[in-house]
């Protein structure tokens, strides 16, 4: 049987993974993750292939969790964006928040009865640490170089705006 | 900070796939070296593409504007005329990554592509299939109302945004609703400036060139009532087959 892997690369959807055992792993349901920017209350066309990619997984038996960045979109991300986005406050990420999962709903199945799709915030769990714990827990665990040596993070060093610290976490 | 997400969600929902664009590699192999560090545990990522058009332009724009999923930033319309638009060497690519349509289905459409290209078969399908999935069978039916109003077909049912999107190319004029509704329409035709005199605009409508919302209009007596203006509040004036006029009343 065709698996989601399979289906995904006969439709032109998939640039690489990360690991062969992946091929074995997707036989039995997984639960697989995409986030989303929430900076605007509204999705894209630029976001449709992650839409669609979530719908395959969904549709072959695997949930799916949709994750806005509301922590990231308060603090900014390189990845991707040649400038440091707007901060976003907390109540302007709930607001988008309802915006976006209205438009995943046309997609994805949110009531679905085995693998049902989620959409979180990750400022529920981001949100909720101390500096000092997070800087314990995560901040000790990613070495400078690796951080430093990233393209996106070079571009942005280069640039003439630079990069904040509170991006660069 | 991304990849801590991917940490928290394999520990509280025994997530153990992150997929995303290319441009996300960086953030998802973090995640996964993160796992493997704290948990011991081997996750997995997948990228996609990033999407281009055939001649490498970042796909999703619409003249600079981005293509919004939602009806209040971007038309039905709108979105529908976006994918009408792909052109040949993009929409079957384009077909396989945005419709759930087989590969059987999608290769028949190329090769109606090969046979008939005017036909825009592919074109066709791709913007229903997408318009029907994010804005519904009344998004659909609406978008394509539209697209026929330009050629001619009925505009009642259109709002005035759709109204706005499909003639943005036509002149427009403001015209005050009493100087409008009652009255004979060689006094509407001159007012609007569509001809410049009433002798003129008589000898237009006696000819069978004028049509008020598509609709041939014959008779110099006629009288534009209340329930012709679209959308409680605009006309569509034509002359000929493609010179519109658009009287916006206030």
């Amino acid at each position: 049987m065709k698996t989601v892997l399979d289906i995904l690369r006969e439709r032109g959807l998939v640039e690489a993974i990360t690991d062969p055992a992946l091929e074995t792993v997707v036989r039995k349901p997984t639960v697989v993750y995409a986030g989303f920017d929430p900076s605007s209350d509204s999705l894209q066309i630029g976001n449709f292939v992650t839409i669609m990619t979530l719908a395959h997984f969904q549709r072959q038996g695997h949930p799916v969790l949709a994750i806005a960045g509301g922590a990231t979109g308060m603090i900014g991300d390189p990845s991707g964006k040649s400038s440091e986005r707007n901060f976003l406050s907390a109540d302007e990420v709930e607001h988008n928040l309802i915006g976006i999962r209205e438009n995943l709903s046309r997609f994805l199945d949110f009531d679905h009865p085995t693998a049902p799709a989620r959409i979180i915030n990750n400022n529920d769990w981001l949100g909720k640490f101390s500096i000092v714990d997070f800087l314990r827990e995560a901040g000790t665990h990613f070495r400078m170089g690796a951080m430093l040596g990233r393209e996106s993070v070079r571009t942005r060093l280069n640039s003439a705006s630079g990069m904040s610290y509170a991006e660069f976490s | 900070m991304q990849a801590y997400d991917f940490l928290h969600l394999y520990d509280t929902r025994q997530c153990r796939l992150q997929v995303g664009g290319s441009d996300q590699w960086g953030n998802i192999t973090a995640g996964i070296d993160l796992i493997r560090r704290l948990r011991s545990a081997e996750t997995y990522g997948l990228t996609f593409p990033l999407i281009s058009d055939h001649a490498g332009r970042k796909f999703g724009k619409s003249e600079g504007n981005a293509v919004y999923l939602d009806a209040r930033r971007t038309s039905p319309y709108a979105f529908y005329q976006f994918f009408l638009r792909i052109e040949d060497a993009d929409v079957i690519r384009l077909l396989k990554i945005f419709t759930f349509g087989s590969l059987e289905e999608i290769d028949a459409l190329q090769k109606q592509m090969a046979d008939m290209p005017e036909q825009r078969a592919a074109q066709r399908r791709l913007a229903e299939h997408v318009t029907r999935m994010v804005h519904g069978d009344r998004g659909l039916r609406q978008a394509q109302a539209a697209t026929d109003a330009l050629f001619g077909g009925a505009l009642e049912g259109l709002d005035a945004a759709d109204l706005e999107a499909v003639f943005a190319d036509a002149p427009s004029v403001a015209l005050s609703a009493d100087t409008v509704i009652n009255r004979d329409i060689v006094s509407v035709t001159v007012a609007a400036g569509l001809c410049a005199s009433k002798g003129a605009a008589r000898r237009l409508i006696a000819g069978g060139g004028f049509y008020l919302n598509n609709r041939r209009v014959d008779d110099p007596q006629a009288v534009v009532s209340a329930d012709t203006v679209l959308d409680g509040r605009m006309l569509v004036l034509r002359t000929g087959k493609k010179n519109y006029r658009l009287v916006k009343l206030h």
